[in-house]
């Protein structure tokens, strides 16, 4: 094998890897409407404080998708505790979207968001 | 999140930038690891374990932590080779344990050894008798050097005056069935003159040879995929 070659495979690779590894910032952005996380969050935010329940079900279960979808794409940069805690976060604001708490359901959005500004980072 | 999949590329990752920070460290042998090289081989090994199964914390700082790893143990292999001072300082100095056939009590106090140690060592080495021994090293490895007194040297062809020819490095000719063209170019020989070396070992064609070698004198050694071994002895063995 060619000297050259035997120096830019390894560059290669490490290259690869190191995309794979720090990207997760970069792929948690949304690649459409359908992933758009934060929107969602934010959509669900005003719903919350307007007591439009009913809105903002439906958006939590499009967000729920929404990171789903995220999640496939930033599993190998980001950490198993914040993809799981996101996860909760979501599903305790199901809860408190049924028993329309306000306070309740700001509070875990509030934590959503700031999972979210730490994913990947 | 699929955690076999996420092991799996991390163990990929792990694997072969493992490999290729081996590569550029070097091909020291198990033997010649001085202690702290040990320690630091296990470290970076470590390291690249928590990577591949540690999926509480990301894998770059792991990743971050295998490349510094490398690159101190890099700089301390750079700095060994280039000042002899240094040397010294991070890999210690052999230590000489037996001095013209007398133990050195303090050296091997200083090095933390007890003479139980040292007979041990010196009967890994086939000594049992500690007065065979001149000289006895113990080096920055751990590895026991020893000189033995001349009357216990073994005799070899010069003691006696016997001239013998020189044996040089065996080539192959063939390996895995497959001809090494380039050895043959190199002994000026082509493959018919292989083909009739092998048939007059009994093997009708390259593929039936797993190994042919020449040494300098001309004599070959040759071994084929089927031995005449009777497999009831060779269980046995097993």
């Amino acid at each position: 094998m060619k000297r050259s070659v035997r120096i830019i495979i390894p560059i290669i690779l490490i290259a690869i890897f190191i995309a794979v590894m720090t990207t997760g910032a970069l792929l948690k952005r949304p690649f459409g409407t359908e992933d758009d996380v934060m929107e969602l969050i934010a959509k669900m935010e005003t719903e919350v404080l307007n007591n439009e329940w009913d809105k903002a079900s439906q958006h939590l279960d499009e967000a729920k998708k929404a990171w789903t979808k995220v999640v496939h794409r930033i599993q190998f940069s980001a950490e198993r505790g914040e993809i799981s805690t996101l996860h909760k976060s979501l599903d305790r604001t199901e809860g408190f979207i049924k028993a329309e708490d306000v306070g309740g359901a700001m509070a875990e959005l509030a934590e959503a968001r700031h999972i979210w500004k730490e994913l990947g980072k | 999140m699929i955690e076999t999949l996420v092991v799996v590329v991390r163990s990929i990752i792990a694997f072969i930038s493992l490999l290729i920070f081996a590569r550029i460290l070097g091909k020291q042998q198990i033997s010649q690891l001085s202690f702290f090289d040990y320690i630091t081989g296990i470290t970076i090994g470590s390291i690249a374990a928590t990577l591949t199964t540690d999926l509480t914390s990301r894998a770059w700082p792991h990743w971050v932590g295998l490349l510094t790893w490398t690159i101190l143990v890099f700089i301390f292999q750079w700095s060994v080779l280039k000042g002899r001072t240094i040397a010294k300082y991070i890999d210690g100095e052999p230590a000489v344990v037996i001095m013209n056939g007398k133990i050195m009590e303090e050296t091997l106090k200083k090095i933390k050894y007890r003479a139980s140690d040292l007979l041990k060592l010196l009967r890994e080495k086939q000594i049992f008798d500690i007065s065979e021994v001149e000289y006895a090293v113990f080096e920055t490895s751990g590895e026991l050097s020893i000189l033995k007194k001349s009357e216990y040297q073994p005799l070899t062809p010069k003691d006696i005056g016997l001239l013998t020819p020189y044996k040089g490095m065996s080539k192959e000719l063939i390996y895995d069935g497959k001809v090494m063209e380039q050895n043959l170019l190199y002994i000026d020989k082509d493959k018919d003159w292989l083909l009739n070396q092998i048939r007059a070992y009994g093997f009708g064609a390259f593929e039936e040879v797993f190994l042919a070698l020449i040494d300098e004198t001309g004599n070959m050694f040759i071994d084929g995929y089927k031995d005449s071994i009777d497999p009831k002895e060779q269980k046995s063995l097993e």
